[in-house]
């Protein structure tokens, strides 16, 4: 009996056309991931992490597996509650089948169902390996068992958690409504469970709140590199064990409840007791008929009464109050973690506070659109009102109107449920002033109108859709279109991006950037959904026979003059507002799709590849004359180079890289002694990159000098074409606005993308000995230290700002000037900067008497952190001299800028955006756990004031590591000195290990040795951080800084030739002696992972001295990674080398009498430090106190991935203790 | 008046109405007809709610396929079959739906309502969910509903289908009191509908009207013709062959049988006096 019900179930799905489509949609999915970048949903995969990997294919499978969310509860819904959905409860729940059986069969079917739509998608993955399109290079073996471990573990197991949660769900209440909103719950359980990741939670915890074992798996493999990540599965046991242990216990626990909790038969719900009908005593009453009208005002009436209605029956739903309730704690949550866990929170401003939670509500707010607008189009049909409706006289605008404004409003209602939230917190948690504008800008300029568009638009889409469910999905994937997948297409144009106004992010200091795009996206969209409005009303259901056919066949009869004409003039809104933005993107502009602009950039490196090697003459002094119009957001930046052939030889063609875009704005070039190449080979191709070809005649001479001057317009915004130039806050480069010597380099970089085209493996930076290109420094091939001069202007009440020692203020023409010069040759790099500055000043006191003028330039509004920035900087600057060496300017200024989110240093001129420091919260000095980043951030800008602008590097392999990395040690030891050991190795621990670790293992790139590194930033910022940390511990704090100094002094403020890591390492060598040369080798020039752990048990004892002894056997290894992959060898396997060479290592050992934990390794009551030179080692200590934890590597010198069982804890007393 | 000129109506390859002309003046109009004859059909075609494939309905010379409004402006209908809004009122719906109809006068609107409920004796009950009425109630409901403005046309499909003795009561009288200057259809299955209240008729079998007048006029037809005889089960096949049955009724172990015929068929059946019902049966089976 049961096999044959569990069979009528199965088939009871299987034989829906919906359920093989869903099918069909989920296997073209999974082979659509496998196959191609369109839709990804792990990292990166190519090459070096195969598309299908162990680990990749893992992320995917759990991934897949939250589509059990929804199906399961379509399933349930079809399955379980079928009896109510379809009034046959009655009829089946009396025949004689068991309630077990009846239960149990609906329960497997459901299950079955669920399980074999996901399986599809893993169908789908694994067929995809065999698309005739795929990159081969991206696959590795093909192995079966890498698509069905996961399967059992992700998607097994979720299925059955979630069909039990559902199932329970529609035992208890028989309510399908609460269904659909649990499996949103749940998926906004998974999305909250999402913020954990990455943030300094606890890992149990960060695994345990994701019900679908997503976080565990990132967690578990988060350091994997690509070698581990394609060819060992993910282990079963540890985080992913436990979590998939106990939710899948709860899903099997849900199911066993839903047999005690399936109630057979009618429930006898409480009903109001029904008043005893009386008989009206007169029986014959005469009806007065009441007068009708059929006027537009009683239309509007019928309107406001059905938008009330609409409205009210929404906001009052227990679905919309259960998804605004969740929406609010996940708001909540998302604030709790961002103060708890995120040790550099931002400051609870108006505006950043408006993201925050504008921005948590995205994905329930989106949920509400696409649910509620199926609910409410097919509210009448669905509650059996269609023919009562339909036949009375009201027309259909208002029926219409009504349904449509009532989504407009539910939406805004959470638009102002979520604004009123916000402000809430922000009083709550900090106490800078609400500032209603940010709020209401960020939510109705910057959010509000995409949303609204696709309410529109989803609303649109019901006219097409047979049924409420369909309608829903149909929507949903819609969203699912156009905010995740159309990007990545190939074709991709804003034109296409619905409801997108690129209009740019919203600043405090300058609001929007690109009010032109706003104007003309707007048009565009706004006609197009008022179209959508229109058809919408010609295309309305009326009367019963309301297929799509036929309405679309009598859609002549529904046409009218005044509807026509309305829905002319949108289409002509529409498509003329198209065509304009076309011409201005397209014609005007040279927008690119994406796959244009690979295609553009293969056609570069074939023509002008070569370019980048030409020698070059170096500009020697730079003169500018710079004037702005932030009114008009326009300006003209005039300027003369001093240019010498440095090359050593005749030089007859040069290559200028132009600024302006359009040819017409680049207004002047002259070069004294050459004349632009207008014919010959592929002129019109090279100038259409932006460069042109000068060639001197005759030939500038080695060691001659020129001229080379020119005048450039920067225009205001255009469609497709962003200007630099902001009402408030201009921030402008040199490569941006002035003309450059030589080619700028265009070369694709994605290795994967490279294949994809037929290019040959993109030449790296020139080897560390390359003598040629230790004639270049890394800013520029065309320059060493410039002369420099500007003049700049710009609007009365604003600032104008360029780097160098500031000679004069004066105005000149209703313009505020100001003159700059160099007091010593600076980088050919400089910052153009405007606004209306508020400014601070200070002085910081040089021992040495040249004192230095400190001063920043900030937003009104923005003085959060102002007083603590001028302390970094005052830090900085003692940190930094008295350790590397003098500071080579006469002021350092921080200039604040919109935006974006980075600072940048140029020649003793910092532009700081917005959003990094000025509005972060420094948090408590005391507070070991923060990470004070307005700090750090000013002191690693100042610090490239000495690496970067003193040490120049040579344009080679290594070379950001002399400036990053130079630069983070540099900070780390200012923050250190400022703040205390224990605040900086919070730095190290979240802002280097961590992302080293987890950046490499996506890295498409290989992974070169410290010494040779690209410019991948987990080496030159993260891994050289660390590596310093631990070499100053081992080898001494003063003999490293110490040699970095004298590196410094070595090759410091001079020309080329430009030093190298080779200098640099070599320096630390000769500080560090003997003992320390391989731990440098280790460190700089190959990739190695040290691996600590115990053998056994540790013990202690009392001994006779009175004190304990401790023992204990470590455990050391040391392994080597490949470049290729990561792939890790341990030392000891390495033929040909002997052991004890091989393991050479010393290891510290701390011992504590608290959790060291809080304390990331400080407050040892003793650190020892032991030379191991076995894999295991017994080691013995003698101690006076008795120690309760001991670390191996408490400071985290040693490259180390797991650091999960460096720790024991020992027991409290000697009875517990062995022996 | 409404007018009702060779309309068809296909629903793929099967014929709900065919060929079917009526004029309809205002009184009760009671459409007899068993279940799928093509009555609802036919009720939704005049409601605006069905297009007719051929054919025309005019109400007062307009037609209304053309313009709807003006049926739908002055139409009264009760589906056979209608849900409403959950969780909402009889007053709070009878309400919204009459502001629908363009009761846009709120006092008016209050008087009627009130008054619509008291006469569909809902009154006590107007603040309760009409979702949870039962089947009684709900159908009271949509006759207030139907009756909100002042229709001129009312259209009621099979309303007392599911009512108990006393209910369908009620509901018969409400509609008789609901006005003689309106056009009342009331379409029905149960022959003793119309004989109470109908004044004129029309029988609809298989898509097509196959009688159309007073009750008395298509009863006047078979006068004398009808006889009846009471006789064992096992007989009631062999008879059926041989005569005309109108219909047969189990009576106390025997049948009751009622055959159409000019004079006594046979030994044992005695002539009576014909009913509605069975000229309805004779009608149908186009026996006339």
């Amino acid at each position: 009996m049961l096999g044959k019900l569990i069979g009528f179930e199965i088939k009871f799905h299987t034989r829906q056309v919906g359920f093989w489509i869903t099918i069909a949609i989920m296997f073209l999915i999974g082979a659509l991931v496998m196959s191609t970048d369109a839709i990804s949903i792990s990292s990166a995969t190519g090459e070096r992490v195969k598309a299908n990997g162990a680990i990749t294919l893992a992320l995917q499978t759990s991934v897949f597996s939250l589509f059990s969310m929804f199906f399961g509860a379509i399933f349930v819904v079809s399955g379980v509650m079928r009896d109510q959905v379809y009034k046959a409860l009655e009829m089946v729940h009396a025949t004689p089948v068991t309630t077990w059986d009846m239960t149990l069969s609906r329960m497997v079917g459901v299950y079955v169902a669920t399980f074999l739509c996901i399986f599809g998608a893993i169908i789908g993955l694994f067929a995809g390996q065999f698309a005739p399109w795929i990159d081969k290079e991206s696959l590795g073996p093909i192995n079966p068992l890498y698509f069905l471990q996961p399967t059992l573990i992700y998607v097994a197991v979720n299925t059955l958690l979630i069909s039990g949660i559902f199932t329970t769900i529609a035992a208890v209440t028989r309510d399908r409504a609460l269904v659909y909103v649990s499996a949103v719950a749940l998926f906004i359980l998974f999305t909250t469970s999402g913020l954990f990741v990455g943030q300094d939670a606890p890992d149990w915890l960060t695994s345990i709140v994701d019900p679908f074992g997503s976080n565990a798996l990132a967690l578990t493999t988060e350091f994997w590199p690509a070698a581990e990540q394609n060819t060992s599965m993910s282990p079963v046991t540890g985080l992913i064990g436990i979590n998939r242990l106990v939710w899948g216990g709860i899903g099997f626990a849900l199911y066993l409840a839903t047999f005690s909790l399936f109630r057979r038969g009618l429930i006898a719900g409480k009903t109001k007791k029904r008043d005893v009908e009386v008989e009206s005593e007169t029986g014959r009453i005469t009806l007065e008929s009441a007068s009708t009208n059929h006027s537009f005002a009683s239309a509007y009436k019928a309107f406001w009464t059905r938008l009330k209605y609409e409205y009210l029956t929404t906001v009052k739903s227990i679905p919309f109050i259960i998804l605004t309730l969740l929406a609010i704690a996940l708001f909540g949550i998302t604030i709790y973690v961002q103060m708890k866990f995120i040790p550099n929170p931002i400051l609870p401003t108006s505006l950043q506070m408006a993201q925050t939670v504008i921005g948590t509500l995205a994905i329930p707010l989106l949920i509400i659109m696409v649910f509620f607008s199926g609910e409410i189009v097919w509210r009448d049909k669905t509650s059996g009102i269609t023919e009562i409706l339909d036949a009375s006289p009201v027309t259909n605008w208002p029926l219409m109107a009504g349904k449509w404004i009532a989504l407009i409003g539910v939406v805004t209602t959470l638009f102002f449920v979520g604004i009123v939230f916000g402000m809430v917190v922000q009083t709550l948690i900090g106490d800078i002033p609400i500032n209603p504008g940010s709020y209401l800008k960020f939510t109705f300029i910057s959010f509000a109108p995409r949303i609204y568009l696709f309410c529109l638009l989803v609303l649109f889409i019901q006219n097409f859709m047979p049924n409420r469910v369909i309608g829903m999905l149909a929507a949903g994937a819609l969203v699912i279109f156009f905010f995740f997948i159309l990007g990545n297409l190939p074709f991709a144009h804003p034109l296409m991006r619905y409801g997108a106004f690129n209009n740019g992010g919203l600043s405090e200091l300058n609001g929007y950037a690109d009010l032109i795009n706003l104007k003309w996206f707007g048009i565009y969209w706004g006609s197009l959904g008022a179209l959508f409005v229109v058809l919408s009303i010609w295309l309305w259901r009326r009367g019963l026979q309301s297929s799509l056919f036929i309405r679309l066949k009598t859609l002549g009869k529904r046409l009218s003059l005044p509807s026509v004409t309305i829905a002319l003039f949108f289409l002509a809104g529409f498509v003329g507002s198209g065509a304009y933005i076309f011409k201005g993107y397209n014609i005007d502009n040279n927008f690119r799709t994406n796959k244009q602009n690979e295609l553009r950039q293969v056609k570069w490196e074939k023509l002008l590849g070569d370019a980048l090697k030409k020698p070059v003459p170096k500009v020697r002094s730079v003169e500018v004359d710079l004037t702005f119009a932030p009114s008009k957001q326009t300006a003209i930046v005039k300027g003369r180079y001093v240019i010498e052939n440095t090359t050593g030889e005749p030089l007859r063609d040069i290559y200028i890289n132009m600024p302006a875009q359009h040819d017409e704005d680049n207004k002047s070039l002259i070069i004294n002694g050459a004349t632009r190449v207008t014919e010959g080979d592929n002129i019109t191709e090279i100038e259409d990159f932006g460069a042109r070809i000068y060639r001197f005649d005759p030939p500038l001479q080695p060691g001659a000098k020129t001229q080379m001057s020119f005048e450039t317009f920067i225009p205001a915004p255009r469609l497709g074409d962003r200007s630099p130039i902001q009402h408030n806050g201009t921030f402008v480069n040199n490569f941006a606005v002035m003309p450059q010597i030589g080619v700028q380099d265009r070369r694709m970089t994605n290795p994967d993308k490279r294949r994809k085209y037929d290019l040959p493996e993109r030449e790296k930076k020139a080897d560390r000995t390359d003598k040629g290109a230790r004639q270049k420094n890394f800013i520029s091939a065309s320059s060493d230290y410039v002369d420099f001069k500007a003049r700049i202007c710009t609007d009365k009440g604003q600032i104008p700002i360029a780097p160098g020692k500031l000679i004069r203020i004066y105005e000149e023409n209703g313009k505020a000037c100001r003159d700059y010069q160099a007091i010593n040759p600076i980088l050919n790099f400089f910052s153009f900067l405007s606004a209306d500055f508020t400014v601070k000043r200070d002085v910081w006191k040089n021992p040495d008497g040249k004192n230095v003028d400190l001063a920043i330039y900030y937003h009104k509004s923005h003085g959060y952190n102002v007083d603590l920035m001028i302390e970094a900087m005052k830090n900085s600057l003692s940190t930094y001299t008295t350790t590397f060496g003098p500071y080579q300017y006469s002021q350092i200024r921080i200039m604040e800028f919109p935006y974006a989110r980075f600072a940048q240093s140029f020649a003793g001129t910092i532009p700081f955006s917005e959003n990094i420091g000025f509005v972060m919260d420094p948090g408590d000095p005391k507070d070991n756990d923060n990470v004070d980043l307005a700090t750090y951030v000013v002191m690693h800008e100042i610090g490239h004031q000495w690496f970067a602008h003193q040490i120049v590097p040579a344009d080679t392999k290594g070379f950001n590591v002399l400036s990053e990395g130079l630069t983070e040690n540099a900070a780390m030891t200012a923050y250190e000195d400022a703040l205390g050991w224990q605040k900086a190795r919070r730095v190290l621990e979240q802002r280097s290990i961590q992302t080293y670790l987890t950046a490499r293992a996506g890295d498409r790139d290989k992974e070169p040795p410290l010494a040779r590194a690209g410019n991948q930033q987990y080496l030159v910022y993260n891994k050289a951080s660390w590596v310093f940390w631990g070499l100053k511990q081992y080898m001494g704090k003063d003999k490293m800084q110490g040699a970095i100094r004298g590196f410094l002094q070595e090759f410091g403020s001079k020309g080329p030739p430009y030093p190298t890591t080779i200098e640099l390492v070599n320096a630390l060598r000769a500080a560090a002696g003997p003992q320390w040369q391989q731990l440098i080798t280790d460190y700089w020039d190959r990739i190695t992972f040290w691996d600590l752990s115990y053998d056994g048990d540790v013990t202690v004892k009392p001994n006779e001295a009175g004190g304990y002894t401790v023992n204990l056997t470590a455990v050391v290894d040391k392994k080597i990674a490949s470049e290729e992959d990561g792939k890790e060898t341990s030392v000891t396997k390495i033929d040909g080398e002997n052991l004890p060479e091989n393991l050479n290592e010393w290891v510290e050992i701390g011992f504590y009498k608290e959790d060291p934990k809080k304390t990331l390794g400080d407050k040892w009551m003793k650190l020892e430090r032991v030379h191991i030179t076995d894999p295991k080692t017994e080691l013995s200590f003698d101690l006076d106190e008795r120690p309760a934890f001991v670390l191996l590597d408490p400071r985290r010198l040693l490259i180390e991935r797991n650091v999960k069982d460096n720790v024991k804890t020992l027991p409290k007393d000697n009875l517990a203790s062995k022996n | 008046m409404l007018s009702i000129s060779n309309i068809s109506k296909s629903f793929g390859k099967i014929k709900a109405i065919k060929n079917v002309s009526l004029d309809l003046k205002p009184g009760m109009f009671g459409l007899l007809g068993p279940n799928g004859a093509g009555k609802s059909t036919l009720m939704r075609s005049i409601a605006t709610l069905l297009q007719p494939d051929s054919g025309s309905i005019t109400l007062h010379g307009t037609d209304i396929a053309k313009n709807p409004q003006v049926m739908r402006e002055t139409l009264g209908y009760l589906p056979q079959d209608f849900g409403v809004y959950p969780r909402m009122s009889a007053l709070a719906l009878l309400d919204h739906l009459a502001i629908l109809k363009g009761v846009s006068n709120a006092k008016e609107r209050r008087k009627q309502v009130e008054e619509l409920l008291r006469a569909v004796n809902l009154w006590t009950m107007r603040g309760a969910a009409v979702a949870t009425y039962s089947g009684g109630m709900k159908q009271r409901f949509g006759v207030a509903q139907a009756l909100l403005g002042d229709p001129k046309v009312l259209i009621v499909d099979e309303p007392t289908a599911g009512l108990d003795p006393f209910e369908r009561q009620r509901f018969l009288d409400l509609l008789s009191e609901a006005g003689e200057d309106k056009i009342i259809i009331l379409s029905t299955h149960i022959v003793d509908d119309v004989r109470d209240l109908c004044p004129d008729m029309a029988i609809m079998g298989e898509g097509e009207i196959v009688a159309r007048g007073a009750p008395e006029d298509l009863i006047g037809k078979i006068k004398g013709k009808v006889w009846r005889k009471k006789v064992e089960k096992a007989d009631v096949d062999a008879l059926k062959e041989k005569y005309k049955v109108l219909s047969t009724r189990l009576l106390m172990g025997g049948v009751i049988i009622s055959v159409l015929a000019d004079a006594a068929p046979e030994a044992g059946f005695e002539g009576d006096d014909p009913n509605l019902e069975d000229a309805y049966f004779a009608h149908l089976y186009r026996m006339v």
